[in-house]
């Protein structure tokens, strides 16, 4: 817990110096806007998609148990600039930590970390798994063959989904600020598929 | 604007040295095999734990390339066995010298004319190929004021047509080898490839899948290879200045602090 407020503590220092600076403002508010409309038509995922007034979240939207006890915090905006999506992970990593200290405040750690492998559950099945990563929501898909073992399996990126924007949000810009809409997404160059 | 210009002030010097010593638990650094380990069917109980097949009984080695450091072994053979201390300092160089308690022979460091022609000064394009990002957010990380990886001349280009060389993560997925092998391609000779990361040794914990390559080493001549998983970005700058030949505290020049 005391790691966890120290951390706190630079977070909101970096955040603050970045998004209270005028000259950080004048370069990104406005810029790089990706429309709600173009965000629902492109099926946008993450922090991006909330950026853009899209209210998608795998946590609530499919919950693990920690998330059924503690939902996470609605974090919305909806002008879809860079500035959006800068404030966007900026007020989600405060929810963040206001969810860990609540979760840990009652958690009594038992258990084992490590599990031994379990023996086949299923045979000739397909399991479908959704979990909100870092970047949105990651799909897992897993084929068990006749004697329970993966017989293939596959990852989807949520950069898959989000890559396609870009090309949107960068229209009407100046090249200049090419860099900024692009790492504004945060999008992996090396996921599944990409 | 004053609140900015304080703030600097007040964080002040965040670059750390390289004379830094054990990092802070829960880090896993540098395994050390006990005497147990050397003798005695001990290494066989460090083996049957190992998820990754790092460990080889007969040979009685421990193979960083493959060690994903989750510390099974430590827990199941007892510290007499396998002990990881918290020395971020990693051996580097060939695939051979990954390998604990193996023959470790030749010298790993560049010839003398690529560490003349890159000692001072070399430029890395980075290539993440299929990873998990955990290497590549170590690798970013070097950039950062705290690691300052261009205070010894080093740094990450955004073309291969501008880098003296190449450093991959990952354990090369079948769909990323033509990518990395054009970006190789692209870079002008002389040049290098460094592997960071137990996936690009070799495959990691991805060793044996139908989708990759099991490591670059099977689709590119790697110069350098790092353990880790990821490896620490001290890890890193210690092997990245070693193979150049540079004395990692002497070329950090930095007063020691504690990361």
């Amino acid at each position: 817990m005391a790691e966890l407020s120290r951390l706190r503590a630079e977070v909101e220092n970096v955040g603050t110096t970045l998004l209270d600076a005028p000259s950080v403002a004048a370069r990104m508010e406005g810029t790089g806007r990706l429309l709600p409309h173009t965000a629902k038509t492109l099926q946008f995922v993450g922090m991006a998609a909330r950026a853009s007034g899209r209210d998608i979240d795998a946590r609530r939207d499919f919950p693990s148990p920690a998330y059924v006890e503690s939902p996470p915090a609605k974090v919305l905006l909806d002008t879809g600039d860079v500035m959006a999506r800068a404030r966007v992970r900026f007020l989600e990593m405060r929810a963040s930590f206001d969810w860990l200290s609540g979760v840990l405040a009652g958690a009594t750690p038992t258990g084992a970390i490590a599990a031994e492998t379990i023996a086949p559950v299923a045979t000739r099945r397909l399991v479908v798994s959704v979990e909100e990563g870092w970047r949105g929501e990651i799909v897992h898909a897993a084929i068990v063959d006749a004697v329970g073992r993966i017989a293939r399996y596959k990852v989807a990126d949520p950069s898959f989904r989000n890559w396609p924007g870009l090309s949107f949000a960068v229209q009407k810009n100046v090249i200049s600020d090419f860099p900024l809409c692009n790492k504004s997404f945060n999008l992996s160059y090396s996921g599944a598929d990409l | 604007m004053i609140e900015s210009i304080l703030k600097r002030v007040r964080t002040g010097k965040v670059t750390v040295g390289l004379t830094a010593g054990d990092l802070p638990a829960p880090f896993r650094g540098m395994p050390v095999l006990g005497e147990a380990f050397r003798v005695g069917n001990v290494a066989e109980t460090c083996a049957k734990a190992c998820a990754t097949d790092a460990i080889d009984p007969e040979k009685k080695t421990m193979d960083l390339g493959r060690c994903v450091f989750c510390g099974l072994c430590e827990e199941a053979c007892g510290g007499e066995g396998i002990r990881f201390s918290q020395d971020p300092r990693l051996p580097w160089g060939k695939r051979e010298h990954l390998v604990l308690g193996g023959p470790v022979p030749g010298d790993a460091t560049a010839p003398p004319d690529l560490r003349s022609l890159l000692g001072r000064s070399l430029h890395l394009r980075e290539v993440s190929a299929g990873g998990c990002n955990g290497c590549d957010l170590e690798a970013q990380a070097l950039g950062n004021p705290i690691f300052d990886l261009q205070r010894f001349g080093i740094d990450f280009v955004a073309s291969p047509r501008h880098a003296d060389g190449l450093l991959v993560t990952g354990p090369v997925s079948k769909n990323m080898r033509e990518a990395l092998v054009k970006t190789y391609d692209a870079i002008a000779e002389p040049r290098i490839v460094i592997a960071i990361g137990a996936c690009a040794a070799s495959g990691g914990i991805f060793r044996g899948s139908y989708a990759v390559e099991n490591g670059v080493g099977g689709v590119l001549p790697v110069d350098l290879f790092i353990p880790g998983c990821p490896p620490h970005p001290l890890t890193l700058l210690h092997g990245i200045l070693g193979f150049l030949g540079k004395n990692p505290v002497a070329a950090g020049r930095s007063s020691r602090r504690d990361p």
